[in-house]
């Protein structure tokens, strides 16, 4: 049966211009096919890498048994972090233009020309709104502003299943046609491929600017460039970011505490405690390693301490996962745990210095862990605790 | 109008898609006290129907407008910079009104936004300008040198 019969005239009526209308925009070079597919493949590509990267920093942050990350090399998740936000941020203009793109499409009449069309148009719903969600909120956070109740990585780990399960179904549903009209048209007229080709090019010009305007915040070199950056990687005690200060964390009277002891517990009972002048025989460890966060900045740093390794050893413990544990008393990141193959880099250390200078209070003094190739969430400050398991 | 039709590729793209949907959806409900998914959902609806009932009838109202007041040779660069300065504009409200600044950090936010913000859409709008002026001259070189493919036939496209 036809929709249409079921429907009152004006309905049909209105439905009939509106697909009138969206016939003529149709004709546009750029609401064509071609220039719909060619910005599907590249937000195919950009949200699959979004994803990808997004993915892995979930599972090193929240690690399930199957799961190991190694701790070399030192500088791969800043890469991977800053490639996800400047990928994310490159998308916006190019989601933002595929929508302009394919818009009068939604008006299309009949709604669908069988079921399974029109599941295949229902599965749109997530699919736009999913990932107006995620680059909306992303920037958002890469921003610090959380104008929302739900936990920002939960929600944008939550959704971004949504949004590739959505692309699936798009993917399938347009394949066939995008191979088809990706191929090299000979038809087409000059003026249509001129008009499409300017299109394409004002889209990735405006999303190079906006990836260059921010970029600075991994890319050290193009700092000065990126004048709309969140985060400068210069720019914070002792030159560069931090992201929770000592007063925010509650800390500020604990960390200057004189009686201030670092323990190691295993099964409950401490088995060493140190003082700043107990560890200050231990080896000196110095090494040049990035700070890395999620939101997509990241700096490098040359930091002195003690390895995690020497210091377990002066414990008299040997292979061991091990528990990192702040003085802040509450927080999601107060704890952070060390894999074996982790706490056995010598790189990975319990800094005192940051380069050449006394950690300031902000960025964990007296302790803060520092270690190859972890997120910087992960990189525990005011650290008052080694717990063994 | 093209008929859709989908074969068993389609069928079971869909299966596998909706599955992980579904997982998704999972992933909310497993962990409630941080996912909000009651939040999540509203907020994947409010940026359908943002985006369909507020976003592009504003966009396609502007490429109207412009359509209609700027001649010819200028819309393409012209509606090209008003995406891009509602972008920029969207894009650093955020940070220009400093709502996620931290008064106790001084590493949260550091630029001077506002500046930032106008100095880059002043750079727009000067591409902008001379992009276009590089069409006019074009246009006026082809009527003084007619020939095929004249750029005045080009910027139908723009």
């Amino acid at each position: 049966m036809n929709i249409a019969s079921l429907l009152p005239r004006p309905v049909v009526a209105a439905a009939g211009r509106l697909a009138t209308w969206r016939d003529e925009r149709l004709a546009d070079p750029r609401h064509s096919d071609r220039v719909a597919a060619t910005l599907g493949a590249l937000l195919g590509v950009s949200f699959l890498v979004c994803f990808l990267t997004g993915l892995l920093s979930h599972l090193i942050q929240q690690p399930p048994t199957w799961f190991s990350w190694p701790a070399r090399p030192a500088g791969l998740y800043g890469i991977t972090q800053g490639l996800h936000v400047a990928t994310g941020i490159a998308t916006v203009p190019l989601l933002f233009a595929k929508l302009w793109s394919v818009f009068p499409r939604l008006f299309r009449w009949p709604l669908a020309d069988n079921a399974l069309h029109a599941v295949e148009r229902l599965s749109l719903l997530p699919l736009i709104g999913g990932s107006l969600f995620m680059l909306v909120t992303g920037v958002a956070n890469i921003e610090l502003w959380y104008p929302w109740l739900f936990f920002f990585p939960s929600g944008h780990y939550a959704v971004s299943f949504v949004v590739m399960g959505a692309m699936v179904i798009h993917l399938a549903a347009k394949w066939a046609t995008a191979r088809r009209v990706l191929r090299r048209d000979r038809t087409e007229s000059r003026a249509s491929a001129v008009g499409r080709r300017r299109f394409l090019v004002a889209v990735g010009s405006i999303s190079g600017a906006l990836v260059v305007a921010t970029v600075g915040q991994t890319v050290s070199p193009l700092r000065r460039l990126s004048l709309l950056a969140p985060r400068r990687p210069d720019i914070g005690a002792q030159g560069f970011p931090v992201n929770k200060t000592a007063a925010e964390a509650g800390v500020t009277d604990g960390a200057q505490d004189p009686e201030y002891r670092l323990e190691v517990v295993r099964d409950g009972e401490t088995v060493r405690a140190f003082t700043l002048a107990d560890l200050a025989t231990l080896p000196r460890r110095t090494a040049t390693l990035p700070i890395a966060c999620v939101e997509g900045w990241s700096a490098s740093q040359t930091w002195t301490g003690v390895s995690v390794r020497d210091i377990l050893d002066a414990a008299g413990i040997e292979s061991a996962t091990v528990g990192v544990e702040s003085m802040q008393r509450g927080g999601r990141y107060r704890r952070s745990v060390l894999e074996p193959g982790q706490v056995d880099d010598r790189d990975t250390m319990l800094a005192t210095h940051v380069g050449g200078e006394p950690l300031h209070v902000d960025h964990g003094y007296p302790l803060r862990l520092i270690a190859p190739n972890r997120p910087g969430v992960l990189q525990t400050k005011w650290v008052v605790m080694l717990v063994v398991s | 109008m093209e008929e859709h039709r989908h074969g068993a590729v389609f069928v079971i793209a869909l299966v596998v898609g909706w599955l992980i949907i579904a997982f998704g959806v999972r992933a909310a409900l497993d962990d409630p006290a941080d996912s909000h998914p009651l939040a999540l959902l509203v907020h994947v609806v409010l940026f359908d129907l943002g985006h369909d009932l507020v976003i592009a009838p504003i966009a396609l109202g502007v490429g109207l407008i412009v359509g209609r007041v700027v001649p010819e040779v200028a819309r393409g660069p012209v509606r090209t910079a008003c995406a891009a300065t509602a972008l920029f504009v969207v894009f650093s409200y955020p940070l220009v009104r400093r709502w996620g600044a931290r008064p106790t950090n001084s590493s949260t936010l550091p630029l001077e936004y506002g500046r930032n913000l106008t100095i880059i859409v002043v750079i727009v709008w000067l591409v902008a300008a001379v992009v276009v002026a590089r069409r006019v001259l074009a246009v006026r070189r082809d009527r003084h040198e007619p020939g095929p493919g004249s750029m005045t036939e080009e910027v139908h496209g723009g």
